[in-house]
């Protein structure tokens, strides 16, 4: 034990974080004020925690000033990930349909320059929405991005013709471990908010969290992922556990990124604030959720992350 | 990279076809080589070394191939006609047809240019410093269409038939412009920050013209000014900055119309038209 690693005196295990290739794009939401733009963003964002069910994983990236917009006004950066292009290719314009075209003032935006020589692989954005304006919509075709305007009450709805697909990383992730759940909340709120300003990542649990850390398989035939016994503390003397006794209570921090290196880093990020916020305050071990390495063809190993 | 420099030694007494002058066709020559390329047009063929100094320079200060003419050239057409690349500069008057089908690069002119600058152009910049004649970003004898991509700035005035049939891109008109200015435009953004005289936007089915006022467009044609309040003007004024057109009066036009107070009209409905006139109305400042 005496050459385990250790931030702020808390022990983090020698094991690594197991990820998946997954599609993801980046999209960017405006609106004539940051209130309308967060409104868009959040319905967008609703339900979109887990593959596993919600369709895709789908989060706010970042908060964006009026001069990172497109057209100079206040907007939000999402980034959204599938386990398929085609799942989101279908996932994406429903809910600009419905949570953006909706949202009074906003307009609708690539997050990802290139055009179709660098970026083949395209989602349809107002490639489809445009049907919604009955004949009344604009195309408008400026440099090589193509718009489309849409007659709407407020004015007009604004949006690019469609966003690029490409390949991203889901599944990055560390687990906290604590004595108690006000100690595990303490550090992972602590981690949460350093990862915020990072680019290129989301955390799309709620509150970038989760306490329903999932393994493969279920005994039950129709679930594909189920309550993940071993890092469960009511089970640690009925099931295989891989806790300690004076461990009560589990988060996992679960991040999607654009690429390895923005996973790593945030994996960085978010331990070290954790450690520093829950070392001494009964954060007791970090961890990471892995399938022993055969599912996930990247994995992130802790030592070399907090390296 | 390489810089041809061509000097006039004597101005020409009759119009040639000057489309030889390019940088695809100079690229694999030498200086003898281009001194010897004829010229052939309305009088006696004439060679390049005959009207030219010519200068080739390899530097490492340019990151493109460039081509120099120096001297009013106004009887030398189809300068810069299908450029696909690099920058052509004429510093000096130019005659017909300059940037004829150009596909990619920078052309620019400081002088005056004939009819037909940037007609069918397809990419890539054109900057005229002064004025041009009829027929900017129009389409070529029989074609149907006009320019359907790229940027010309002009620092003066147009012609007739300015973005006649223009079908993508973007023209930008520092001071006035004659008639028929964006008829039968099928596409594309027109902006101008002086006058314009009668039939513009005839028949226009889509695209936008950006104008200082609106005038009494034919009601039957065109709806009536109603306030547009979108994000796409500022898209538009974030595509044309002065970095990017050099035209302070067209840009502070645009400054203007993203400012606010902005109406627009639709039409051309005589012809099933959605084209979008914008303009900023004087009761709306």
């Amino acid at each position: 034990m005496s050459d385990e690693m250790q931030i702020n005196g808390v022990p983090i295990e020698a094991t690594f974080a197991e990820a998946f290739d997954m599609k993801a794009t980046r999209l960017i939401i405006t609106a004539d004020d940051s209130q309308w733009a967060r409104e868009a963003a959040k319905a967008m964002t609703g339900f979109g925690t887990s593959v596993i069910a919600c369709g895709l994983e789908i989060a706010v990236e970042v908060e964006l000033s009026e001069p990172e917009t497109p057209d100079g006004r206040p907007g939000i950066a999402i980034l959204a990930f599938a386990v398929s292009g085609s799942e989101l290719e279908k996932q994406i314009p429903r809910r600009a349909g419905q949570c953006v075209l909706t949202c009074p003032t906003t307009a609708l935006y690539a997050g990802i320059v290139g055009d179709k020589s660098m970026h083949p692989k395209r989602i349809a954005l107002g490639k489809s929405l445009r049907y919604f304006g009955d004949g009344h919509q604009i195309s408008k075709r400026l440099d090589k991005r193509r718009y489309w305007r849409i007659p709407v009450m407020d004015g007009e709805f604004v949006c690019e013709h469609d966003v690029p697909r490409v390949d991203g990383i889901g599944g990055g992730n560390f687990l906290l471990l604590g004595s108690s759940i006000a100690a595990v909340t303490l550090a992972c709120r602590a981690a949460i908010q350093a990862l915020q300003p990072l680019p290129g990542i989301i955390t799309p649990f709620p509150g970038g969290a989760t306490r329903s850390g999932s393994k493969v398989g279920s005994k039950y035939k129709a679930l594909f992922a189920s309550t993940n016994e071993a890092f469960c503390p009511s089970l640690k003397h009925v099931a295989p556990s891989l806790l300690r006794d004076n461990v009560n209570a589990v988060l996992e921090v679960v991040i999607d990124g654009m690429d390895g290196d923005c996973i790593s880093r945030a994996m960085r990020v978010g331990i070290q604030a954790a450690c520093r916020a829950g070392g001494g305050n009964g954060l007791l071990g970090v961890t990471a959720g892995n399938y022993g390495g055969k599912l996930g063809r990247h994995h992130f190993h802790l030592a070399e992350v907090l390296r | 990279m390489t810089r041809w420099t061509l000097s006039l030694l004597q101005p020409l007494t009759h119009d040639v076809d000057a489309s030889p002058i390019s940088l695809e066709s100079f690229a694999t020559r030498s200086v003898a080589d281009i001194e010897r390329v004829q010229l052939t047009g309305m009088g006696p063929t004439v060679r390049i070394g005959d009207l030219f100094r010519v200068g080739r320079h390899s530097t490492s200060n340019d990151s493109i191939d460039c081509i120099e003419i120096n001297g009013d050239v106004e009887r030398f057409h189809h300068l810069g006609a299908r450029h696909g690349g690099g920058r052509f500069a004429i510093d000096g008057s130019a005659g017909n047809w300059v940037g004829l089908g150009m596909r990619d690069g920078e052309l620019i002119v400081t002088g005056n240019v004939g009819d037909g600058a940037g007609a069918m152009m397809r990419g890539g910049r054109i900057r005229i410093d002064a004025n041009a004649r009829n027929g900017v970003g129009g389409p070529c004898s029989s074609s149907h269409t006009g320019m359907s991509g790229g940027l010309i700035t002009v620092g003066g005035n147009v012609g007739d038939y300015a973005s006649h049939r223009m079908r993508r891109g973007a023209v930008v008109i520092n001071g006035n412009a004659g008639v028929a200015l964006a008829s039968q435009m099928i596409a594309g953004t027109v902006c101008v920050s002086g006058t314009f005289l009668a039939q513009a936007a005839y028949a226009m089915r889509r695209g936008t013209l950006v104008l200082q006022t609106h005038v009494d467009f034919c009601p039957l044609r065109f709806s009536r000014p109603s306030v547009l309040e979108s994000p796409m003007v500022a898209l538009l004024r974030a595509h044309l900055t002065p970095e990017i057109t050099g035209l302070r009066a067209a840009c502070r036009l645009l400054e203007r119309v993203a400012s606010g107070g902005l109406k627009s009209r639709r039409g051309d409905f005589s012809v099933g038209g959605q084209g979008e006139i914008l303009a900023i109305c004087p009761d709306s400042n």
